[in-house]
């Protein structure tokens, strides 16, 4: 195969070899203990890692969603009140250090020693474990961003089209769940699988908590056997392989939302029930 | 004209302090179609727009096929109807856009029959088969299951008209139909306007297009600064306007 541009297809090639030699000579003269990673590889202290972190990923996720689409609901909102709130989730939770959080939330009971409601009360360190510590300040976190990324996807969707739907007699609620919904998720689920793959490694954080997470567990076996470099590498490759995983997903998220009829009715329906309340985007073409 | 399809009552809408419709009143007779030109900014799509209330007024009445439109009155004083009553009035008023505004994600088709699937709870299949018969009309049923961003201007303006026509509203708006097209889609989507005329259908069209106007309409309306400067058939306004300003005006756009 000729390429049209033989200048590029030179410049890579050269790039691709340079960088396989690169490796070969790392791999050769490196004092790092390539047989150790490959033991470390599948030790199950570092496979249940694996299983707390893709835990930690998929619960933070599916709560950051639900915690942004709520505020991004607030944000489009006509009424000042929950904008405002929404506002101030967003900048407050954005602007706080991830690391920062998650040990604010495993001290929890520093700022509120005991919670609920009347009568009905707990310790906070009963309740506060590290791992519930970290499902809140990563939730959290995802929320602020999450809620921006619907919050742009919504308001992507043509106003035009929102007062065509509304001229014809459609009521609010369906010009929201049928007009505006499947066009504004074709610019959110992408962004989605970007923060899934960006949450994979920021659970990495919560290691300072102490939550047996895949590098806690790396972390545990390097403070015994002194191999800091090798078992590195092992979290680092599981997490490459984690992120390849979800990249895959997220093509083939993307692919099938392409396909219109996908994008503009099973997604839809899907979502239908999650988001049928939020319809604060067509208060713009009502009267005023 | 005894019986006034669309009546405009000393219609009133300001922005602040910026009055936008001053004392318009113009009643539109049952098959009747009436052109309204003016310079832009003279208020002539405003006023369309608070035909079927996608602007609330300030003081004045509609009333479309008798219904008063938005606005419930009792006891001298005026209250807005609730949603589900505006949604109701909307459904029996086409409105043609100079965006179109066709539902991006949507087929031709679906984009025909989503209202009247979702709002008069009218049977998919039923709604398929009057959709095409509108496609026909508009001389589009090959493109039936096109999605819009593969159709010209001209023929996604068409969809835009049968997509009104599919709930089978009493009255049609026509908001600058053919301003955001080229040339050459202009008379396409003129040719599908011109055939409703034929067929009774009471419009009311915002235009630039004053040949068009001169043709098709009953009667002409020209607007400048909020007001009606001047109505009457289009032999009179456009061929002989008495006003300074519709002369003025239309010796800039002729």
């Amino acid at each position: 195969m000729m390429s049209s541009r033989p200048g590029f297809t030179l410049i890579t090639s050269l790039l691709s070899l340079l960088a396989a030699a690169g490796v070969v000579y790392m791999f050769a003269t490196s004092q790092v203990m390539w047989d150790e990673v490959l033991t470390y590889l599948t030790a199950p202290a570092i496979f249940y890692g694996i299983y707390v972190t893709v835990g930690l990923t998929i619960l933070s996720m599916f709560l950051g969603i639900v915690l942004g689409v709520i505020s991004a609901l607030m944000s489009i909102s006509p009424s000042p009140i929950p904008k405002a709130f929404a506002q101030f989730y967003v900048w407050l939770f954005r602007g706080i250090p991830l690391l920062v959080l998650i040990i604010f939330c495993y001290n929890f009971a520093l700022f509120a020693p005991r919670i609920g409601f009347g009568e009905f009360s707990v310790s906070t360190n009963v309740v506060m474990t590290s791992f519930t510590a970290a499902v809140l300040a990563l939730s959290l976190h995802e929320g602020a961003y999450m809620s921006e990324i619907v919050r742009g996807g919504i308001l992507s969707v043509d106003k035009g089209q929102i007062e065509a739907a509304r001229a014809l007699g459609i009521s609010r609620r369906k010009t929201f769940r049928r007009i505006v919904l499947p066009q504004a998720l074709t610019v959110v689920i992408p962004a989605t699988g970007n923060q899934t793959i960006g949450m994979l490694k920021a659970t990495s954080l919560v290691s300072v908590i102490g939550v047996h997470d895949l590098l806690t567990q790396a972390q545990f076996i390097y403070t015994k056997n002194y191999l800091i470099i090798e078992l590195l590498i092992v979290a680092v490759v599981w997490y490459l392989g984690l992120a390849a995983v979800a990249s895959l997903g997220q093509r083939y998220l993307e692919h099938w939302i392409s396909s219109r009829k996908a994008g503009g009715c099973l997604v839809a329906r899907a979502v239908r029930g999650a988001a049928g309340s939020g319809e604060g985007v067509i208060a713009e073409v009502k009267p005023s | 004209m005894s019986s006034a399809m669309i009546s405009i009552k000393n219609l009133h809408k300001s922005y602040g302090a910026q009055e936008v419709l001053r004392n318009i009143s113009l009643d539109v007779g049952s098959g009747e179609v009436v052109a309204i030109v003016g310079p832009s900014g003279s208020g002539k799509s405003t006023l369309l727009r608070c035909v079927n209330f996608l602007e609330t007024f300030s003081s004045g009445s509609i009333t479309v096929g008798g219904e008063m439109i938005g606005y419930r009155e009792s006891g001298g004083k005026r209250r807005l109807l609730d949603e589900k009553e505006i949604d109701k009035q909307r459904a029996e008023i086409g409105m043609v856009f100079q965006r179109f505004n066709l539902f991006a994600h949507m087929s031709v088709t679906q984009n025909l029959i989503e209202a009247p699937v979702q709002v008069r709870n009218v049977k998919p299949d039923a709604a398929r088969l009057y959709g095409l018969e509108l496609l026909q009309k508009v001389g589009l049923e090959e493109k039936r299951n096109a999605y819009p961003e593969h159709l010209s201007g001209g023929q996604q303006q068409r969809v835009a008209i049968a997509r009104a026509l599919a709930m089978r509203p009493k009255v049609m708006l026509f908001d600058e139909p053919t301003s955001a097209l080229d040339p050459e889609s202009v008379g396409e989507v003129l040719a599908v306007i011109r055939q409703l005329t034929g067929e009774g259908m009471t419009m009311m069209i915002v235009t630039h297009e004053i040949g068009f106007a001169r043709e098709v309409s009953d009667r002409v309306v020209f607007m400048d600064d909020g007001r009606i400067v001047e109505v009457g058939p289009p032999s009179d306004v456009i061929g002989n306007p008495q006003n300074e300003r519709t002369r003025a005006f239309l010796s800039k756009v002729l």
